[in-house]
């Protein structure tokens, strides 16, 4: 358990040397949702996505410093170095996630006085599942990437591979769609009842899929 | 005499190189200098050790356990110093601190602040703020707070001045000081180990050459200056291989005593571990 800490605490020791960098990013984020009519999908939005990019920015910190070859000369094993790899960039995107909807509150508080209407309530949180359920979809691919690619080739190949999913994904939908002959509307209200379903059992299936990838790449890559 | 550390028929094969049949010990209490040139697999021997790279064949024991199975209980007592490698330059004396007391469970606070202040090393500045000398001896100060057995360093001196080499082979002179503390170091740099090292073992295109005493080497081996005439006076199994320059014949011996008495010779010159390194390397049988 100890060792677990001891990475993470590495990764957030590490950022925060970046702290006034992650401050001015926010500021000019919040700048940004205040001038933006939808105040409640801005921040929702970016704010987990920034943090997540931070979180996997780790891997380059390990990269420059070369860090992952002296960490393996301390008493632990390849699995509890992903395995805290992966809870560091979640903590780190929830965080980010956990940001977003305090400063959107605030800021419609701000614009509007009124903080606490339930309707943009609910709007904030289905734009947050909807944006934090993407990023930890795209994760699940990103983190296995970055362990067998490296940091530097993985930021290319991940670009690719966003572009690909987003392809696949709409791609696959539109088959759908045309094979039980619906449309696009249609087709949200038939999943509307179960999407948080889906999505949360997607996003932990790719997790734990995505956990043992990257395990298996670590453990027979040569440092 | 007690062994901390046994490497028998290392083998790890890569494209290009390989370590072959590499095998050494580390006594407790000695300091080992593991010597090559540059590419010799000074590193991959090290990485090894450490199961930082997975061996092809060959067994490595620590503290009398076999590493494969107890690894992480043999590397709670080993301190490492990578060249090359150490946490983000980006953290400060402090904040590792904050990280390395998660690892070890012996890694004692007032010692590693005490390095920190014999070293002259700021706590609140971030390392990449830091001379080259300062590094090594950050990374010399982390490696040595969780009170560990053994040292493996590899290339601790290369890149700094004599000055803050000086300083940082008398650190490891007082780490091995009680006779409970061994040190393994790998080095290029020859003259290093000449001052600090009990036993070299020198290392070259991934096969181990020799492993001897420092004061065998240095007394016992020798080095003979002479010409075509006298050096054909030879037989081949009385010395061990020689260099050919414009001025002569180096001839690098393995019995001093023995070699003046048969061949009646008044002068041979000391060798310098640097020395005995050079023919093994460029020199012919």
């Amino acid at each position: 358990m100890n060792t677990l800490k001891g990475l993470i605490v590495k990764d957030l020791q590490t950022i925060k040397s970046y702290k006034s960098t992650v401050i001015y990013m926010v500021i000019i984020f919040v700048v940004c949702a205040f001038f933006n009519k939808e105040v409640t999908s801005f921040l929702p939005i970016f704010m987990p996505l920034c943090f997540e990019m931070l979180g996997i920015s780790s891997f380059s910190y390990d990269n420059l410093a070369k860090t992952d070859k002296y960490i393996l000369t301390f008493p632990l094993t390849k699995k509890e170095i992903v395995k805290a790899r992966y809870i560091y960039i979640l903590i780190i995107t929830l965080l980010g996630t956990l940001l977003g909807f305090v400063l959107t509150v605030i800021t419609q508080g701000i614009k509007t006085s009124n903080m606490f209407d339930k309707e943009f309530l609910c709007n904030i949180v289905a734009t947050i599942i909807g944006s934090l359920s993407a990023i930890l979809f795209l994760q699940a691919f990103q983190i296995p990437i970055m362990y067998k690619f490296g940091a530097e080739k993985g930021r290319i190949i991940q670009m690719i591979m966003i572009v690909a999913l987003m392809i696949g994904i709409s791609l696959i939908v539109t088959t759908l769609m045309k094979f039980f002959n619906i449309s696009l509307d249609n087709f949200i209200v038939m999943l509307k009842d179960y999407i948080i379903a889906i999505l949360g059992v997607s996003v932990i299936i790719l997790y734990t899929l995505s956990f043992a990838i990257s395990c298996k790449i670590y453990e027979e890559k040569e440092i | 005499m007690e062994n901390v550390l046994e490497v028998k028929e290392l083998c790890k094969k890569y494209e290009g190189f390989e370590l072959k049949n590499v095998s050494f010990s580390i006594p407790k209490g000695m300091i080992v200098g593991l010597i090559g040139e540059n590419g010799a697999g000074k590193t991959t021997t090290i990485k090894a050790l450490l199961n930082v790279i997975n061996k092809d064949k060959g067994s490595i024991k620590i503290f009398n356990l076999e590493l494969q199975q107890n690894e992480k209980r043999i590397k709670q007592d080993i301190g490492v110093v990578l060249d090359d490698s150490f946490l983000s330059e980006y953290l400060t004396p402090k904040s590792i601190n904050k990280i390395m007391k998660n690892f070890y469970p012996t890694w004692d606070e007032a010692t590693y602040f005490k390095y920190l202040e014999n070293f002259n090393l700021p706590e609140n500045k971030m390392s990449k703020e830091f001379s080259s000398g300062m590094k090594m001896k950050l990374k010399i100060a982390t490696a040595l707070s969780h009170k560990p057995k053994l040292l493996i360093l590899d290339e601790p001196t290369a890149g700094l001045d004599p000055v803050a080499r000086n300083d940082i082979l008398d650190i490891f002179q007082e780490f091995i000081e009680d006779g409970e503390h061994s040190i393994l170091l790998s080095s290029h740099i020859t003259s290093d180990l000449e001052h600090i090292a009990d036993y070299i073992t020198f290392i070259n295109n991934g096969e181990i050459i020799f492993t001897k005493s420092k004061d065998e080497l240095t007394e016992n081996f020798g080095i003979v200056k002479c010409g075509e005439d006298e050096f054909n006076r030879f037989y081949k199994n009385d010395y061990i291989k020689y260099r050919k320059s414009k001025y002569g014949y180096d001839v690098l011996i393995e019995n001093k005593v023995e070699f003046k008495r048969k061949y009646d010779i008044s002068i041979i010159d000391k060798p310098t571990i640097e020395d005995i390194m050079l023919i093994y390397i460029k020199g012919s049988e």
